[in-house]
């Protein structure tokens, strides 16, 4: 079948340890990608015979502070799964960055989600993106958040690091706390209503942050960017709270 | 051992009837499991060449009308 008729899909699979809030002193494999790098082998064969076509799939790996803190090394799930990434390159898979702001804090002994926290987000991105970038001589093919989370400046950072393309966004998703209430966090997750069902270029630049609950999101069909072609509507403009909070438990 | 979500979705099944589910749709014969950047070449060829966002839910609404079930992230 010519490609023009083909209907494109994306199978998105994060590369992650097993449990969100993993224990920091055991360096457990990750058992549910392994299985998954099994499956995709079967589920390649499935997806062909279906479909007169290879399957290329999405890989969007661990690379953050909470692997760095738990692995002794961001690149840890590179380096302990090269074969498995080796196979996924040999099939024209994509491979992205999945990042999640967890921070360690010695004095609650446990894992708080510090989307709250601008210095921490940038730092966890960019040691994600330059991890991946380094370890694979090459640059990621797309970028995804952890918990739906996103900010503008996120957006503007992921831009300035090059990447392409972002798979965080979930369109007509509600604003909730988060999606772990019994885990201290700061920030939120930012409803997402609005958010147009189609590729787009975000807009540049940001408005002041919209307030409620002390943890304002807003997000509205946006202004086209100057010299842009694409319709209008098709841009999201994003605001968040930037402010830093102490952690909080959402009970 | 803990068990994470992928592995109950594989160990209840779930996963492959849902991959049953999906190349059991009439159209399944003109599915293309691709990348990122084929995507936008194809849906938004005006954007392939930019820094663009594409939504994977997004994908998953239009998906939804086509009568498919849609999909959500996880993690």
């Amino acid at each position: 079948m010519r490609a023009a008729g083909r209907i494109p899909v994306l199978l998105v699979i994060d590369v992650e340890p097993d449990g969100f809030f993993v224990d920091p002193g055991a360096r457990v494999p990750w058992h549910g990608f392994e299985q998954a790098w099994t499956w995709a082998q079967s589920a390649r064969r499935m997806i062909a015979a279906a479909t007169g076509a290879p399957a290329q799939f999405c890989w969007g790996v661990r690379l953050d502070a909470q692997v760095e803190r738990v692995y002794g090394s961001a690149a840890w799930p590179l380096r302990h799964y090269e074969p498995q990434f080796a196979d996924f390159l040999q099939h024209g898979d994509a491979l992205g960055v999945h990042t999640h702001v967890y921070r360690w804090d010695e004095p609650l002994h446990g894992w708080v989600i510090e989307q709250g926290d601008p210095a921490w987000v940038e730092h966890n991105v960019r040691l994600s993106v330059r991890t991946f970038e380094y370890e694979l001589d090459r640059r990621c093919d797309f970028f995804r958040f952890g918990d739906r989370w996103m900010s503008d400046a996120a957006m503007t950072l992921l831009d300035e690091l090059g990447v392409r393309f972002d798979l965080t966004l979930e369109p007509g998703r509600e604003q909730v706390q988060s999606y772990h209430p019994d885990k201290p966090s700061t920030g939120c997750v930012p409803h997402q209503r609005g958010v147009p069902p189609h590729p787009y270029r975000p807009a540049r630049g940001r408005r002041p942050p919209a307030r409620s609950n002390g943890c304002g999101t807003a997000c509205d069909r946006g202004s086209t960017r100057p010299g842009s072609t694409t319709r209008r509507g098709a841009f999201a403009r994003w605001s968040t709270s930037r402010s830093r909070r102490a952690p909080r438990t959402c009970r | 051992m803990r068990t994470d979500s992928f592995q109950r979705n594989l160990q209840t099944g779930d996963l492959d009837r849902s991959m049953a589910l999906l190349l059991a749709h009439p159209l399944a014969s003109r599915f293309e499991f691709t990348t990122p950047a084929q995507l936008v070449a194809r849906l938004a060829p005006d954007l392939a060449d930019v820094r663009v966002q594409a939504t994977m839910a997004g994908l998953a609404k239009d998906r939804a009308q086509t009568r498919m079930a849609p999909g959500r992230a996880v993690g």
